[in-house]
This record gives structure tokens, sequence and C-alpha cells, in this order.
């Protein structure tokens, strides 16, 4: 049997397909150092280290109060500072806070006025020592059985709650939750296998497992696993409760010079993973200062310039990040709401977590220098600040004392960092005044006063709608693993269509389909095999399968007509409907010639053409500008050598049988413009050469600048972002992702016309 | 010393090995998968990578116990279906997307490349599957997110575009 010509067609394009060359190794998230070839070079995921390097390494002017790090040498104790002798105001006999190397921190809890901390009088032998903070003496002391170590307390309706490390041998995780009544000293309550997290907005949270990817809230009085949880993004290590958040933590490489912390935020509120991020280093204390929530940072090998080979430093946590880097301590602490310099008898690059603390001082925030008096600690090595004190264990024999460093109860919180970009990028650094921390990749949906935005954390993907008055979530949505159009937002539900089912590695997508959320009931209703194309004046469009599309009831769903539709894509926008057809210039014998752009306007009632006309390139979404029907446009020709980007370069006004106007071409070499909001854009980029441990490293940044209508010059403030272009234009601002690609952010940028 | 002793450990193979081997296993297929969608060599590629960087984030949650490919697919699509991105990289000059290329290749590419032109990236990509890749209607459905009967006839239209190509 002859063969036909679409087999060989088909047979030609396996061998070619078939010569393809596999990379060399499989991809992976890099730094990106101008050193490599661009094909290595990867996108969003290379940003957490290039962020990172710049925090370390930056280099020009630096700028101490804007938080910009630098290399200089490790401030010290101020030399010219008075030293003074720390007195002790109280004292706890037979405890050391300590001897528990399965938590980096000390553990104690504050309820009302009493204290409970986890102390030692020997190893493998903890006790929970509650304190009467306005006398300071011992109330009583609990000792939960079969323990090595305990990790979390807290106290809850009059019960304390304990999770410990089991007595070797013991079934893993060796993990127990214990519950002491607190009038009776006795255990009530054990719950085996089980790690506690933590007492956190109302509720006691648990987790399971060795390296648990869930946390589940518990009954307070049976004890068991309640209904609610929250997923993960991955398996961590160590979560803690503070600053409004859980914070899941997991070290990675410990001991090495690569050593660095993975760091997932879940808010107390929704409890969802609402930002993932690492930071070099090993996360210690988290504190909540003023109206920041700060960590400190204990790194290998951060600068060569350190003394030590364990330097620490202050980080600011934000939303979806780290947002400010003090520079690098020999050892710091955040005590009592402040931050403090750690001098220590660690002078040989030995890891200061077993270096004795001889001194303390405070660190300004603003400057980040030493300040005040030096507090002599001899023989003591401050652990704890609760009740405006510093507590400080005694290194020779178990003791806790309350030392009368004066602290300050409300210290003034650091000022937020003004935004900045290094020297030499063009332009005002936007700033961020909103962060939706997620992955964004679109669709999104807008109305006056909301944005949809499907967006996802790891493997958690997310319908989030967000109040543009406010800037706060109002409502999240666990989605369909695929959703491929939002279409309309109303003050009362959501459209959107994608793939249904558990469209996973476990199973395949079942089908498609459209989808109504109702914001009042949280009801989901389902149009099974619709995706939807659009909504205009009170109708959704929508297909089934080619050919035609059906106008729906956007209330109801219910099929109200249908129209005739033969395009490769349509467009809603400017009142009409829009059939678009693009061709891309390839001739059959591998030549190019110019590419085309037909728009076919469309009568939404009949679906008879009531025009059509190509125009040479590519015409972007149209928008309706004032009473006009703008759309970017991209006039191609074979002899351009645009390789990448966005390409559009000029605007064109789409009349209703033709375009009837078209701007010189306005972006000059690898720039483009956009249309954002009703507002003209230039967008260039700005490659900024960094350097991050000792190699180079680039950052690329948006410039962007408003183009005036009237002249099509550019014109007004120059801004610069350090993240993707403009994504979207929403509540009269500019949005883009950020530049580790794990947040959507409003920049203060505006879109409306000065 | 601390030590704490694990019994019955979980014995999984690490999270980073089979990522390597879901790579050496699937690159190929998913190039393919994406050369068909794209009609383009270096968007191809870069969907590949695309690709498996979302699987390398995604690790340490699979449960590799179950075929890959299939979350490849529908994953290479999804970050295919960004429609403006898809039309920049068909409006790039067509001699920039193969500079790679052996020029023996490049030739034959261009050539079948062209005639491909014609087919939408559902038609080219359903006829590659079930033609090239032996796939069922109902796995290319899959992949496509499309019902079999969809996929079926957007074979019937390709083979017919190509016939009159």
């Amino acid at each position: 049997m002859d063969r036909s010509r679409a087999d060989d067609i088909l047979r030609e394009w396996s061998i070619v397909a078939r010569t393809a060359r596999r990379p060399s190794i499989p991809p992976r998230p890099h730094l990106t150092r101008s050193a490599l070839p661009a094909g290595l070079l990867v996108g969003g995921a290379l940003v957490i280290a290039i962020m990172v390097g710049f925090g370390i390494m930056s280099r020009g002017p630096q700028n101490a109060a804007s938080g910009s790090p630098s290399a200089s040498p490790t401030p010290s104790p101020t030399p010219s500072a008075a030293t003074q002798t720390a007195g002790v105001v109280a004292r706890v006999d037979n405890c050391l806070l300590q001897w528990n190397p399965a938590v980096d921190v000390p553990v104690f809890a504050v309820s009302g006025r009493t204290m409970y901390m986890v102390c030692y009088a020997s190893a493998h032998a903890p006790t929970i020592v509650s304190l009467d903070l306005d006398t300071n003496k011992v109330l009583s002391t609990y000792t939960p059985t079969g323990v090595d170590y305990v990790t979390t307390v807290a106290v809850v309706n009059g019960q304390l709650w304990y999770g410990a490390w089991e007595n070797y041998p013991c079934q893993a995780p060796c993990r127990r939750v214990g519950r002491i009544d607190l009038a009776s000293g006795k255990e009530t309550l054990a719950i085996e296998q089980t790690m506690f997290l933590g007492y956190a907005d109302g509720s006691l949270w648990v987790a399971q497992g060795i390296e648990p990817t869930m946390m589940q809230m518990i009954d307070p009085e049976t004890g068991e696993t309640g209904k609610l949880s929250t997923a993960i993004p991955f398996a961590y290590t160590d979560l803690r409760f503070a600053c409004g958040s859980f914070w899941g933590l997991r070290v990675d490489n410990p001991g090495q010079a690569t050593v660095s912390t993975a760091i997932v935020r879940i808010d107390s509120a929704t409890r969802q993973a609402v930002a993932t991020f690492a930071e070099p280093g090993v996360i210690r204390s988290i504190e909540q200062i003023g109206d920041s929530c700060w960590a400190t940072v204990r790194s290998v090998g951060l600068s060569s310039q350190s003394p030590s080979d364990y330097p620490d430093r202050f980080v600011l946590v934000g939303q979806s990040g780290i947002e400010q880097r003090s520079p690098i301590y020999d050892r710091v602490a955040l005590l009592a709401g402040a931050f403090w310099l750690v001098g220590t008898d660690h002078q040989d690059g030995t890891d200061p977590t077993y270096a004795t603390g001889h001194t303390l001082q405070r660190i300004d925030p603003v400057t980040w220098q030493p300040t005040g008096a030096i507090w002599d600690l001899p023989g003591k090595d401050p652990t704890i600040g609760a009740d405006g004190s510093i507590w400080a264990d005694d290194l020779s024999d178990p003791i806790i004392y309350r030392l009368d460093i004066p602290v300050l109860a409300k210290p003034a919180p650091p000022p937020t960092p003004e935004p900045s970009s290094p020297a030499g990028v063009p332009g005002k650094a936007a700033r961020v005044v909103a962060s939706l921390n997620c992955q964004y990749e679109g669709p999104y949906a807008v109305s006056a006063d909301r944005l949809a935005a499907y967006c996802y954390v790891g493997e958690q993907q997310d319908l989030v709608v967000v109040d543009l008055a406010t800037n706060k979530v109002v409502a999240a949505y666990e989605a369909p693993m695929e959703i491929m159009d939002l279409v309309v937002l109303t003050e009362d539900g959501l459209w959107y269509s994608g793939t249904y089912g558990s469209c996973t590695i476990l199973a395949p997508c079942p089908g498609f389909a459209a989808y109504r959320i109702d914001f009042a009931t949280g009801k989901v209703t389902m149009l099974d095999g619709w995706g939807l194309d659009g909504y205009s004046d009170g109708v959704l469009w929508a297909h089934q399968s080619g050919g035609k599309l059906a106008k729906l009831d956007p209330k109801t769903g219910a099929v109200k007509g249908w129209i005739p539709f033969e395009y490769p894509a349509l467009q809603i926008a400017c009142g009409s409907l829009w059939g678009i057809s693009t061709t891309d210039g390839s001739l059959p014998d591998g030549t190019t010639t110019t590419a085309s752009t037909t728009l076919t306007r469309i009568d939404p009632s009949s679906g008879k053409v009531l025009a059509s006309f190509t125009e040479p390139g590519a015409i972007g979404a149209p928008q309706q500008v004032g009473g006009e029907c703008w759309a970017p446009a991209y006039t191609y020709s074979p002899i351009d050598q645009h390789t990448s980007g966005d390409l559009f370069d000029h605007f064109v006004r789409i009349g209703q049988s033709g375009i009837e106007f078209r701007t010189d071409k306005l972006a000059p070499g690898e720039a483009a413009v956009a249309l954002l909001g009703g507002t003209y854009w230039l967008i260039d980029h700005f490659t900024y050469s960094d350097w991050y441990l000792g190699e180079p490293v680039n950052r690329t940044f948006a410039i962007l600048q408003r183009i005036d209508p009237a002249t099509w010059q550019p014109t007004g403030q120059v801004w610069n972002w350090a993240g993707s272009d403009p994504q979207l234009a929403a509540g009269g601002s500019l949005w883009a992702s950020n530049e580790r690609g794990d947040a959507l952010v409003r920049l203060d940028i505006p879109t409306s016309t000065p | 010393v601390f030590e704490v002793v694990r019994v019955d450990p979980i014995v999984a193979e690490p999270a980073d090995l089979l990522y390597e081997r879901a790579f050496q296993a699937h690159w190929d297929d998913v190039f393919r998968f994406s050369l068909a969608w794209t009609n383009d060599w270096a968007a191809a590629e870069d969907m590949a990578q695309d690709a498996f960087l979302r699987l390398w984030s995604m690790r340490l949650r699979l449960d590799w116990g179950q075929p890959v490919l299939p979350w490849l697919l529908v994953t290479t699509r999804r970050l295919a279906t960004d429609r403006w991105r898809s039309l920049r990289k068909r409006l790039v000059p067509a001699d920039s997307e193969t500079g790679g290329l052996d020029e023996s290749v490049r030739a034959r590419w261009l050539d079948v490349r062209a005639a491909m032109a014609t087919l939408s990236p559902l038609e080219r990509t359903a006829l590659v599957l079930t033609a090239i890749e032996g796939a069922s209607y109902e796995e290319a459905a899959h992949s496509l997110g499309t019902s079999a009967g969809a996929l079926r006839a957007a074979v019937s239209r390709a083979r017919q575009k190509l016939e009159a190509a």
C-alpha cells in the first residue's frame, strides 16, 4: 500500500525529532553565573541564590540603615563602651536550659505571670519548672516520664502540654505528646509517635511521621486528631509558631559550607502554606520585634573576612522571603525584643554553639553597630529573653539566673527599609505594597475591587481572591489541577474553566469543565465538558467543541443561544467579539515571509462577520482605553533578529472595520511596549552584575516608564523592578512576580494618569 | 551525644536519584511532545527543561511508584498554553531557533516544520502522539486535556491538512 503524504511527513518528523540531544545533566535550579552558557540559565528558580548573593556581597556604597549588608569587618563589642557586670536578681537551681541538643533554642512558655521552663538537672532528665515572674519563686516542677528531651511546651486551659523525644529504645519517630494537669501534677494524656508543634491561634497542633508533611489540629480534651489539617510543601524537621505564623524548617546539608534552611510560612488563620523560600545557614530563633519578624541565622563560610567560620546575622523575614540581612557578626541573639551581640570565648573558628557567652551588648538595628554598655556575664550564657529580662545559664552548675540587664519592653522597631536598587540601575526602585505569596503563572480575573489569581505553592494550587482596597486575601479555594481560564469575577461569584479530577501523577485528568464558585456559600457549580472563553455584556461565552460558541447565563450557566465560530482564538474586548488567526510566515521551503494577524469582528447576537482585516505581524490583547480600542502590536519582518522577550514595539488603534492608526515603533532594541490598565508602557531591561560567594552573577531589572499617548514619548518617573515584567494591572497598580518567582506582588507603580 | 535510632525506617531511594532516572527515561518523550506542540526546536527545549524543573520542585512529594510520564506531559502542555509567549515564539525568525542543529538535520527540520505549521498545536500533538508515539486516543486525550472524541477529530483534521500541504 502506498504511503500517504501525511505518513511521509510524520516519518520525517519522527526521524528529525529523534536527533535531539538530551542535555548531559538534568535541569535543576541553580545560580545564574555569567560564565555559563545562556542555555543553562534558568529563570525564577535561580533567583533565591541571586538575592542571597546580593544580600551578602553587594557592591558599591553601603548603607547600613537600609539593611544592605556589606562584607565589612565583623562588628565586635565597641571597645570604648563601658563594661558593667550583670547583676543576678533571681536564680533557679537544678536547672540548665541548654542541655538539650534536640532543639537549638531554649524551651519555655509564659502564661499570665507564670513562666514554664524546661530544665535539665542532668542529661536525659528534663523537668518543667513553673516560676512566678513577680516573686521569682519556683511554684512547681513537673517531670514527664520516659522522655529524653522536651522540645515544646504550652499551657492551655489549666493543662500543661509538652512534646518530647522518648527514651531509647523507642518506636520511630520516637516522639510523644503529653498533657499534665497543673493542679494535680499528674500526667493525664500521652499520645505516642506524635510530634507536638505548639499552641497557636487557639488550637493545639501536632504532626506524625519522622519528617512530616502535614500539621493537624487535635482535640485538647481527648487528644484525638481533628479534621483540620494543613499540607506542608516539604518534609520539615522543625515547626515553630512565631510572628503570627507557623514556620516549617528543614536544614539541608548540615555542617557543610552549603548548609541552608528551607522555610515554609503557614498562615495561622487560613492554614495555607503561603510562602516557601530558602536561606543559607541555619535559622535559629524567630521573634517578632515591633511589627517585623526577625530571625537569627548561623552560617558557615559566609565571608572569609569573618574571624569565625560560623558567623551569625539577623534577617528580616518578610511575607515571602528574606527582605533584609544584617551584617555578619560572630554571634548574635534575639532576646526580649531586642538585637544583641554576644561576645564569646570562641575565637578559633569552632562552632559557637558550644562557645561560652561572656558579654552582651545591644545592637542598634538602624546602624547595625553595637551600642550602649557591654554587659559582662562571667560564667553565664544568655539564653532567654522574657518578661523584660535576660536569663542566662550558669556554665559550671545547673543554675538559671535572671539578670538585671535592662531591656526595653517595647523597643522601637527598626525602620522599614526604603526600597533601593544597586547603583547604576536606572530609575526608582518600585516598592512592594502587597504580596500574594504563591507562584503565579496566570490566568487571572479582575473586577473593580477584587483580583482573582490562579497560583500555587509547591503542589498545592489555589484560586486566591484579593480585596484590592485592603490588599487582604478574602478567599482561597483549592483548585483543580489545571485552570485554563479565569473568565469573570463578580460581586457574588467567579467563573473559571479547566481540567477536573485528580489530575496528578496518580491518575489522569478525567476531562474538563467550567465552574462557578458562589462566594456567599462557597458552593461550586460544575458544567461538565465546557470550556469558557470570556464574558461581555451579561453573557458568558463558552464552548464544548469547535465550530460554535454558546452564550451562557452567568448566574445559572444555562445555555441561552449559540453562534458559529471557526477561528483559532477568541478575544472579547472593546465591546466586540474578535476571531483571531495568526500566521507565522513560514513557507514550505523553510524560508519565511511576513507574519500576520487577522482580526475578524463578529456580531455577538448572530455570529455574522461584520469586518475582517489583516495586519502584518502580531497584535496583542485589545483593551478599551477611554472610548477607543487599542492593542500592542509587533510588525514582524524576517530581517528582524529578535529572539526572545516581549516583542511588541508599537500600538495600534482598532476601529470597527480596520486598523485606524499605528504609532511609530516606540521600543528600541530589545525593549517592548505594553498596554496595562489602560496605560501605555515602555519596558526595557537592565542587567546588573553582582557577586555571590566570589562568583559573578547577573540580576535583571525591568525598567518601566509610561508613554504619553499625546506625544507617544516616554514620560514621567522611570521605575525599576528586580522581578518579572509586569503581568497585570489591578486596583490602579501594576503587578509582577518577584525575583524568586514565588510571589505575585502589587507594586507602587500606578496605572492611573497623573 | 544525642542519638535516635529509627525503628523500621522507610527505605526509599533518594528523590534526587529518582528524578535523574526520570530525566534519563523521559526527556526525549517530553521534548518530542513539546516539539509537536510548539513546532519550534528551541522553544521545545526550553519547555522540556521547564517541565523537568517543575518535576524537580515536586520530587520530594511524588509517589514515585507511579508512572511519571503522564504527569510530565500534562505539565508540559500547561506550560505551553501561554498563548502570547507561544505567539512570540512563533514570530522568531526560522533560523534563530535551530542554531544548535547540524546543518543536515536543520534543513530537514525546516522542511518538516513548514509542513507541520499548517496544523494547530492540538492537531499536531494529537497526530504525533497517536501516529508516532503509539499512544491510544484515550492516553493522548489525557495528555492534551481533551476528550477521546475530540482527539480523534483532531487527528483526522491533521491528516487531511497534511495530505493537502
